[in-house]
């Protein structure tokens, strides 16, 4: 009863910050602009509608996925130190788009470098189970190794165009290097969220299997399941969810690393459903948070996120950690 | 799945175990049939195959030749999902997320029941605990796996392996990293364990005490190949055991 309570409580704080974060930011919005339906053309209703509202549903998004991605990793590769960066997904996404950008004219966010980034993160994707399924790659150690190969070459070729094309055009592109969340009209973001969501909730369903598989092989098998197959499934998935996220905002560190750590020091999470449950909503909520404190600080300046989320969430980790 | 009534839980025919086609561990194929209603030890030196046999058993490593039933259904046709309902397995060292508590460990004994977007039943709130009680485990409930001794531990992943209600259980040299006491109340959790329900019991162990004391049957491996099958008052009193150990042939 007090725990229904609690939870209840709970979830009606996160919904209420949620919606104070919408006027957290470079412009003053009156709260009248949550009511004030009669005039579409006001600058407030505008400023909520085109920026503030889609703005959030895309960092609610890529904050919760992002937690969940990391804490998935850290009980697939039994690795407290995975992250969702760990497979070289994200980084050939990276460089497909930038390639399309710089080489071939597209702009990112266009269809077309959409579908270059899919393409690159594709193949590293197919490799992997491809290399797994034949048991090029006999164990979980191997396919971080792999992953880690992936991430130095993409890297080493990003940093080689990116030099390349900075010195004849703008730096537009360095924002791919350390994460940055762009401006997205409603629909963009609701058709990005809609793609997000069920990939997260599959990923919080299997969270089952996470548990069995955390029990080794053997014992996977006795409880109903192929592990290779469930691990080559949770692969797929996760590097699909993982290429939608990073062909939006590129790489933003520390949250699906830390946020994980940091609810297992606050609660003992019963099981990994718990655990990738509570990550999706933390995960969301501190990203949230970073991005409006990134606009806020020094308006019109938009902080990189990737800096405020190790600057806010560092110190909070740390204090957790001396605590326990 | 058709299903034959036999008297034996467990029957291998040309068995050849190994991981590799090229290069199998066992030289001669291997044939045995293990009757119902017992406590099977499976014995033999380091290397000789005990685990390959199991891992062949459940399913984690392929059979190079030959085919292995378990209760009459052959063990390449079954899927994991059949095998679940047929094998509760206990490995030789357990491999568990550290912090996770006692209780919900436990709980992940009905993954295979239960209904993908349901939650697991609550271990406090089925029957279990009349298990947990005879086994003296209910203390450790609440306790972090990592926080409980290698013997808790071991008697843990036994009552999970019983909570499956799978009418075989194996073993995997269960007690290898245990003391002589901790060995003790891991054997005695065992045979009473058995006492609640009729089950057979496919152990590995090294621990040829127990298995004078408290096993039907004997199957040793040498090198890979069979070395012995048959009733532990035969193994003792022609002393295999002891040509077990020799090292010519």
């Amino acid at each position: 009863m007090k725990n229904k309570f609690l939870s209840s409580a709970l979830g009606l704080g996160f919904i209420f910050v949620l919606v104070l974060l919408l006027f957290c930011g470079g412009e003053r919005l009156s709260i009248r602009a949550l009511w004030n339906f009669n005039d579409p053309y006001s600058i407030d209703h505008h400023l909520l509608w085109s920026l503030r509202i889609p703005r959030l549903i895309l960092v609610f998004g890529i904050g919760g996925a992002l937690a969940m991605l990391g804490a998935t990793y850290q009980i697939l590769f039994h690795n407290p130190l995975a992250e969702p960066y760990l497979l070289g997904v994200s980084s050939a996404v990276t460089l497909g788009i930038v390639i399309s950008e710089t080489l071939l004219g597209w702009a990112a966010l266009t269809p077309q470098a959409f579908g270059m980034g899919f393409l690159f993160a594709l193949s590293v994707i197919t490799i992997l189970i491809l290399c797994y399924y034949w048991k090029t790659i006999k164990n979980m150690e191997r396919i971080v190794l792999f992953g880690m190969g992936v991430n130095f070459v993409f890297s080493s070729a990003l940093f080689i165009l990116l030099s390349y094309h900075n010195q004849s055009n703008g730096g537009g592109s360095l924002r791919w290097l350390f994460g940055n969340i762009p401006w997205l009209n409603l629909n963009q973001s609701m058709v990005f969220i809609s793609l997000v969501l069920p990939l997260c909730f599959t990923l919080w369903i299997l969270g089952r299997y996470l548990d069995g598989l955390s029990l080794g092989d053997s014992m996977a098998r006795t409880l109903g399941f192929s592990p290779s197959r469930m691990r080559t499934f949770l692969l797929v998935l996760t590097s699909l969810l993982l290429t939608v996220i990073t062909s939006i905002s590129g790489a933003i560190g520390f949250i699906g690393l830390v946020v994980p750590h940091a609810i297992r020091l606050w609660v003992q999470p019963p099981s990994s459903r718990y655990l990738l449950g509570l990550s999706f909503l933390i995960g969301a909520l501190f990203l949230c948070l970073s991005d409006s404190l990134s606009r806020a600080l020094l308006p019109p300046l938009e902080f990189p996120i990737g800096i405020v989320t190790t600057l806010l969430g560092g110190p909070l980790f740390l204090y957790l950690l001396w605590k326990k | 799945m058709e299903k034959i009534n036999t008297n034996y839980f467990l029957e291998a025919e040309g068995l050849i175990l190994g991981y590799h086609k090229a290069a199998p561990i066992s030289q001669q194929p291997i044939y045995f049939k293990i009757p119902f209603q017992s406590v099977t030890a499976l014995v033999g030196l380091n290397g000789s195959g005990k685990t390959t046999l199991i891992k062949s058993l459940i399913g984690e490593s392929v059979l190079i030749d030959g085919s292995l039933k378990c209760f009459s259904h052959s063990i390449q046709s079954l899927s994991e999902r059949d095998l679940s309902g047929l094998i509760a397995f206990v490995p030789q060292e357990p491999v568990y997320p550290s912090n996770l508590k006692v209780k919900h460990f436990l709980e992940l004994a009905f993954l295979p029941q239960s209904h993908l977007f349901g939650k697991l039943p609550s271990i406090e709130s089925t029957d279990c605990s009349i298990l947990l009680n005879s086994l003296n485990l209910i203390h450790l409930l609440n306790k972090t796996l990592n926080a409980i001794s290698s013997g808790e531990r071991q008697r843990i992943f036994l009552a999970f392996a019983m909570l499956r209600k799978a009418p075989l259980i194996v073993l995997d040299e269960p007690t290898n990293h245990l003391d002589i006491q901790a060995s003790r109340g891991f054997w005695k959790s065992l045979m009473h364990a058995k006492s609640t329900r009729p089950m057979e019991i496919l152990i590995s162990t090294h621990d040829l005490n127990f298995v004078e004391k408290e096993c039907d049957w004997v199957l040793a491996l040498k090198n890979g190949n069979l070395f012995f099958s048959g009733p532990k008052s035969v193994f003792f009193s022609e002393k295999w055991d002891e040509k077990m150990i020799s090292t010519e042939g």
